[in-house]
């Protein structure tokens, strides 16, 4: 089937409308032989037996067209009943079946004519169109088309009712497919908008609606029949959608494989478009399938580039850009088959990993119940409680102004608890008010004098509820502290990467200073320290001379 | 009566001193000497060289699990009582031959009941040992009380009889023993506990002497005493 088109991808934002001039040519370079051009004006150019041995084929068009220039096609027409002839053009043109002039759009040749091309179905009398060889001349004005575009045509011939067929079952699929992508559009920007607020899903969302512009207005030229629409406009609009679609869908595949080197994969995606710019070998196609299908090689190449560190998603997306290279090879006259799968596969991607996102929250909140749950446990936990309680007893029995000092020193201790039990982070104020409340209480129960001296702490700053005593309580469980008089210390110190910790407790008769770092009080403090700062925290514990010393670092704490 | 020394095993002073008091109070003019440790090794130490009858031990000692050494504890002659905070790991702690199981916190009364059982003078607690610790030199070795055929006093230690007829030495008098046995054995002479389940018959001679034949070959003596008990159970 003749075919004439300009390539719209890039148009404009890369290269300039004369190479893809020149690669409109190369796209109907299969009929060059049949299709001659000819720059310039002669009435007599409509004639069927006109020798056009010194016209040129397509291969050899140079560029735009400022003024009028004639097309001719023979065309070996088969028999039909009821002929209808379809054509798309972004200008003004007559056109001649064997010399009679049979339709057109607008009027070429007449000054400041602008044409609003559209598709145009032209219905042939079958007298005219016998079985057999026929030639079609157009005369197409170059000076009716929008500044800094060029002319492109395309026509096709069929049975009037397979015509009809065939724009009824696109229609509906172009519908179809918009309003998927479009039920697309709106899901993510729900999600954005009154869920999480990942620049992936402003990413879907741009896909989709580069999507629904390609399946509503490309087709047929459709863009160019919008009123109030410059032809320019719709080339432009058009050129924007392709291009959203195919930096959107690297940028979202990139993303969502969690590749690094962003920068190689920008260069590769764009050598990839240059590439499907330049003229291929094979197949024919469009410099815009040329683009997606190197697309989905791109986007396999990354699949397996992931491979081996997301080994969940990694298939996902290889096996989707098989289907896609498959849609593009199979169906590659219609991109939006194409186009409609990648909207499909990324959403329903974006979808899943929004519904594992909201798992994932979930289980984070379940988390932070657990170690909330965990620091009420620590402090009620039977050796603690039960051991407590026994000593008011017994100072109750022996010593009663010692139980109300006792009592007092374990309420404050459980206030300052309560006051903490549900924050995820708390000031170095509160928590060294716990600290000092349970050193108070712990005391008052060995019989022993124990206290914290701090240095260099920020008393603003904050830290997880509970992480220093934890530690501390940890060195009174582990040492044999009672009725010794013993100082404990904390210092700060802040640098260029966050903020450092160090308790340090003196050994005491521990049984084996390694209890000292391990058990649930250790467990504890690292789940509170993955929930404060995620990956940005280390914590070491490890003897020093007499002491026993614990490190933490908080990155970006305290810089 | 004689006196009882008491080793307490307590990490808080106070909470030692509370056990101290009450133990006093409950055995009165029958408590001897009674030494505070708040350590595992100290109290191994003061059981080797002190004549202790009952240890009062924590489960919880400076942050260590007292399960790891409870079997050290209850190879010892002394009978434990376990005084701690953690009510679920009684049944636990008597499957380990412990003789009662003290929950902080705890009142005079409580001390004293356990006062009671250990001198005999009380009902002891349901539950019962389901093995017994040997000490064997610095190694200490557990025995499921399924594989254990019969007791036999040896002055103030007991010989304790496999089913594959090892003999093996425990340091508590066959007295104590007892008191920890499970309901399938049956003390039926002052000498002599015997697994139910492991008799094949009783045998009466003149003279009113009794003897169980046990199915390993073994023969026990039954007291005239027990004789009413042992005929209603075989009957």
């Amino acid at each position: 089937m003749p075919n004439i088109i300009m390539p719209r991808f890039l148009l404009l934002l890369v290269l300039g409308p004369a190479i893809l001039l020149a690669a409109a040519g190369a796209t109907a370079q299969s009929d060059e032989t049949l299709i001659v051009w000819q720059a310039g004006d002669d009435p007599g150019w409509s004639a069927a037996d006109l020798d056009t041995s010194d016209w040129q084929s397509l291969a050899h068009y140079s560029g735009a067209q400022d003024g009028l220039f004639w097309i001719r096609a023979r065309l070996g027409a088969p028999a039909l009943d009821s002929p209808l002839l379809s054509i798309r053009s972004n200008a003004a043109y007559e056109v001649f079946l064997d010399g009679r002039a049979i339709g057109g759009s607008g009027r070429p040749g007449e000054p400041g004519d602008a044409q609003r091309p559209e598709l145009t179905h032209i219905g042939v009398p079958a007298s005219l169109l016998t079985e057999g060889r026929h030639v079609l001349a157009f005369r197409i004005d170059g000076a009716s088309v929008a500044d800094g575009d060029a002319a492109f045509l395309r026509f096709e011939l069929d049975e009037a009712a397979t015509v009809a067929r065939a724009d009824r079952r696109r229609d509906a699929m172009d519908g179809a497919a918009a309003l998927l992508a479009g039920f697309l559009l709106f899901t993510a920007a729900g999600i954005w908008i009154w869920g999480t607020r990942r620049i992936e899903l402003i990413m879907v969302v741009g896909l989709c609606a580069g999507a629904i512009v390609i399946f509503l207005l490309d087709t047929d030229g459709r863009a160019f029949a919008v009123p109030l629409l410059p032809p320019f406009a719709a080339v432009i609009l058009l050129t924007l959608a392709s291009m959203a679609i195919y930096t959107l869908a690297a940028a979202i595949i990139h993303r969502r494989l969690m590749l690094g080197r962003p920068r190689l994969w920008a260069v590769l995606a764009g050598l990839c478009l240059v590439v499907a710019l330049l003229p291929w070998p094979f197949g024919g196609m469009e410099s815009d399938q040329q683009a997606f299908l190197l697309l989905a090689l791109l986007a396999g190449a990354m699949s397996l580039s992931a491979w081996s560190r997301r080994p969940r998603q990694a298939p996902i997306y290889a096996a989707a850009s098989l289907i896609c290279l498959a849609a593009i090879l199979v169906f590659g006259e219609q991109l939006r088959i194409f186009l409609a799968l990648l909207v499909a596969l990324i959403s329903v991607s974006m979808i899943v990993d929004v519904v594992l996102g909201e798992i994932k929250i979930r289980r984070a909140e379940l988390r932070a119940s657990r170690l909330q749950a965990a620091l009420v446990k620590r402090n009620i936990q039977p050796h603690f409680i039960m051991n407590s309680l026994t000593v008011a007893l017994e100072l109750q029995e022996t010593d009663a102004a010692a139980a109300r000092d006792f009592i007092r020193a374990l309420s404050e201790e459980f206030r300052s608890l309560a006051s903490m039990i549900e924050q995820t982070r708390v000031t170095l104020r509160e928590e060294l008010a716990l600290c000092h409340s349970h050193l108070k209480m712990m005391a008052l129960r060995l019989e022993a004098q124990l206290t914290l001296e701090t240095e260099g702490l920020e008393e603003t700053a904050e830290c997880p509820p509970g992480l220093f005593h934890t530690l501390i309580e940890n060195a009174i469980s582990h040492n044999r502290y009672d009725g010794q008089r013993v100082t404990l210390s904390l210092t700060a110190k802040a640098n260029g990467s966050g903020t450092t910790y160090l308790l340090r407790v003196p050994v005491l008769g521990a049984r084996a200073a390694s209890a000292l770092g391990s058990g649930s009080g250790t467990r504890y403090i690292e789940a509170r320290l993955e929930e404060f700062a995620p990956g940005r925290w280390s914590f070491e514990a490890a003897p020093d001379g007499e002491d026993w010393v614990s490190r933490i670092h908080i990155a970006g704490v305290g810089e | 009566m004689s006196r009882v020394n008491i080793l307490i095993v307590e990490d808080e002073p106070i909470v030692a001193r509370r056990v101290e008091r009450h133990c006093r109070a409950a055995l009165g003019e029958g408590a001897g000497r009674i030494e505070r440790v708040d350590g595992v090794e100290a109290a191994v130490d003061q059981l080797q060289t002190g004549d202790f009858g009952l240890v009062m031990l924590d489960l919880n000692l400076h942050g260590e699990d007292g399960f790891s050494i409870l079997d050290r504890m209850t190879s010892h002659s002394a009978h434990t009582i376990i005084v701690s905070a953690y009510a679920d790991q009684a049944a636990r702690a008597f499957d380990h031959g412990v003789l009662d199981f003290v929950t902080k916190p705890f009142e005079a009364e409580r001390i004293a009941l356990a006062i009671e059982r250990f001198r005999g003078k009380a009902e002891t607690r349901s539950e019962k040992a389901r093995y017994l610790s040997f000490r064997n030199g610095r190694r200490i070795e557990r025995v499921s009380l399924d594989e254990v055929s019969l007791v036999r006093g040896a002055d103030k230690y007991a010989e304790v009889v496999l089913g594959d007829g090892r003999v093996k030495l425990h340091d508590k008098s066959i007295g104590k023993l007892a008191a920890l046995m499970p309901d399938n054995f049956m003390r039926v002479h002052k000498s002599w506990i015997v697994r139910l389940d492991g008799v094949e018959r009783l045998e009466s001679f003149p003279g009113n002497r009794h003897e169980l034949i046990l199915k390993t070959g073994e023969r026990a003596p039954v007291s005239r005493s027990l004789i009413g008990q042992v005929r209603a159970l075989f009957q």
